[in-house]
């Protein structure tokens, strides 16, 4: 096996991961908390979610890196410019920082759900698209508009089946 | 480039990468309400590790490979602020980080031992501050490579 077959597999894993992994956390956290409280069972699967997600993020980001450190080496730095590739860089880093910003508490747990699971399916998605001409300022476009709109059907999700604390 | 030098080179990526995971690992435990320490003990030891070892494998590349042979063509190429700028910014930048890992590494020791709110979060702006410093460098590593044309 050469390294880009390699990597294109190291890469796939850690998206199949992360993707999943924010599919199933929204999944679990729903569920976990439809009787109104996280019981330590629905929390060491919750804390399970979040492991495989970390290790897909770790291997989604190693494998890019191995694909500028191959492209830099064989001297295909055109890679390099590519406006999808950097949007999809953009996103990647804004799934580190919301995951901190999470773990601090300092983005509300809907808004911080919406954009992990938006954006893990972005960079499924930019990843999938083949080569053309993109625009940064549609895709970007486009993923507010999509952390918006998955924002508000979390919060119906959350409103019809987790019973609220008065 | 030589199969050793094109080994430092991809060493220095791939081992300052575990060290950013491991650094951001670190964090992500230490600013728990009960952190685990014996992962939190792990990754700090990892972030060090990692970071001196990239620190040594691309010091080896730059020195050896870099100032010779790929600086003279960003340089004279299209976007010569790669190497004015970043690669400048990024070599300085680099040399604090082990620095920070080993107070971050202390840090987390002491806390392992005592319960103290405010070292809890001097050692998490430590830690945050390798962290983004650490983001920072392997970003600008991507634009220097983008430079070489």
């Amino acid at each position: 096996m050469d390294w880009y077959t390699f990597l294109i597999i190291t890469h796939i894993i850690g998206t199949v991961l992360g993707v999943g992994g924010a599919t199933f956390a929204e999944v679990h956290l729903i569920r976990a908390l439809r009787d109104g409280t996280m019981s330590r069972d629905e929390n060491s699967i919750m804390q399970a979610t979040y492991a495989i997600l970390r290790v897909g993020f770790f291997l989604l980001i190693l494998s890019g890196f191995g694909f500028f450190v191959l492209a830099r080496l064989e001297e295909h730095t055109g890679l390099l410019y590519s406006i999808k590739l950097w949007a999809k860089l953009g996103i990647v880093g804004i799934i580190g920082v919301n995951a901190v910003l999470l773990q601090l508490r300092w983005i509300p747990l809907l808004w911080g759900s919406a954009i992990a699971f938006t954006s893990w399916y972005a960079a499924l998605i930019l990843g999938a698209l083949g080569r053309g001409e993109y625009s940064f300022f549609w895709i970007y476009a486009v993923y507010i508009a999509a952390i918006i709109i998955v924002y508000f059907v979390l919060r119906a999700i959350h409103a019809r089946y987790i019973p609220h604390k008065h | 480039m030589s199969q050793f030098l094109a080994t430092a080179l991809v060493l220095h990526v791939v081992l300052g990468l575990i060290a950013l995971g491991a650094i951001h690992l670190t964090f992500m435990q230490v600013i728990r309400k009960q952190p685990p320490w014996g992962i939190v003990v792990a990754a700090a030891w990892t972030a060090l590790l990692g970071f001196l070892l990239s620190w040594m494998t691309g010091a080896y590349y730059y020195v050896v490979h870099y100032g010779v042979a790929v600086k003279p063509r960003i340089v004279s190429g299209e976007f010569p602020w790669a190497h004015k700028i970043f690669m400048e910014a990024k070599e300085h930048v680099f040399l604090l980080i082990p620095f920070l890992a080993v107070v971050a590494l202390f840090a987390v020791y002491a806390l392992r031992e005592v319960e103290n709110p405010a070292l809890k979060s001097a050692a998490s702006a430590i830690i945050a501050t390798t962290l983004v410093l650490g983001v920072l460098v392997a970003a600008a590593g991507v634009i220097v490579s983008g430079g070489v044309r």
